[in-house]
């Protein structure tokens, strides 16, 4: 996962403290147990998107030369390729 | 400065050093990737900008000979230049897409729902308001690069009399903005 734990952690925490603002939102479990669901889900989800970081990251090493990570021409190519990967999520 | 996080003068080498023939795949990544990224993130008033900046790259990659594929990417860049110094109101890039964050906030809602944690009649404009609170944690960094940049820039000629190492005192003051933001990064 692409995430730290302190920064999933956070998330959900921020997350949780959010919905439990929300007027039209009812906690049926107690805040904790829910910001602890809360950070299972995301971490469920977040191990499944560092998929989408390989596809986008091998698409680039597929090219017939090689182009440098953190170059001006890798970053395009990484954003373009990883929204590609986001599209056929159904997003 | 940067363009989507790609510093403007690199995309303007990167579009002078590929040359004549690769000009239509430049034309594809600048037009594609930064353009429509730019594009995203201006608001309406600045769409004109973003068409000027869409004619004068194609009119670029148009040319054969760096010397005039240099020459005709300056007004793109100026107009690059002089958008992004709107200072996109948008966040800048995170780790993730917006997009993405759209679907995590939205599955995160549906499961809380469906397993029975939380209940709400109106689950699309919970996972909007989760979305949004997202954005803005992920989003943090950037910000904080942002103030950083800004601080170093108010301090850049005392920095150059000093001899001072940009990437040591970025660091330096990017901790400092962390501690007093008691930020997770």
């Amino acid at each position: 996962m692409r995430l730290s734990r302190e920064k999933l952690n956070k998330l959900a925490a921020v997350s949780t403290e959010q919905l439990a603002g929300m007027s039209d939102v009812e906690f049926l479990e107690g805040y904790d147990d829910i910001r602890q669901e809360l950070r299972r889900v995301l971490e469920d989800l977040l191990v499944n998107e560092e998929k989408l970081d390989k596809a986008a990251r091998q698409k680039i090493e597929n090219q017939t030369r090689i182009i440098p990570e953190g170059s001006a021409e890798w970053n395009i190519l990484y954003h373009k390729y990883y929204n590609e990967e986001v599209k056929k999520l159904g997003i | 400065m940067t363009l989507g996080g790609y510093p403007g003068r690199e995309v303007l080498e990167f579009g002078q050093g590929r040359g004549g023939s690769d000009a239509t795949e430049v034309k594809t990544l600048l037009l594609g990737g930064a353009a429509d990224e730019i594009g995203e993130r201006l608001d309406d008033a600045y769409l004109k900008t973003v068409t000027e900046i869409k004619a004068a790259i194609e009119q670029c990659n148009g040319r054969r000979s760096m010397v005039a594929m240099g020459r005709a990417a300056s007004p793109a860049v100026r107009m690059i230049k002089s958008a992004y110094s709107v200072r996109l109101s948008k966040p800048d890039i995170m780790l993730f897409s917006k997009e993405y964050v759209g679907y995590l906030a939205r599955q995160v809602v549906k499961r809380l729902q469906a397993n029975h944690f939380i209940k709400s009649a109106a689950p699309e404009k919970v996972a909007e308001r989760v979305q949004n609170c997202m954005v803005e944690e992920l989003s943090l960094e950037d910000r904080i690069n942002d103030e950083v940049r800004v601080i170093l820039e108010a301090y850049s000629d005392e920095m150059r009399n000093r001899g001072a190492n940009y990437q040591e005192m970025f660091k330096k003051v990017k901790n400092e903005l962390v501690r007093k933001y008691k930020a997770v990064l």
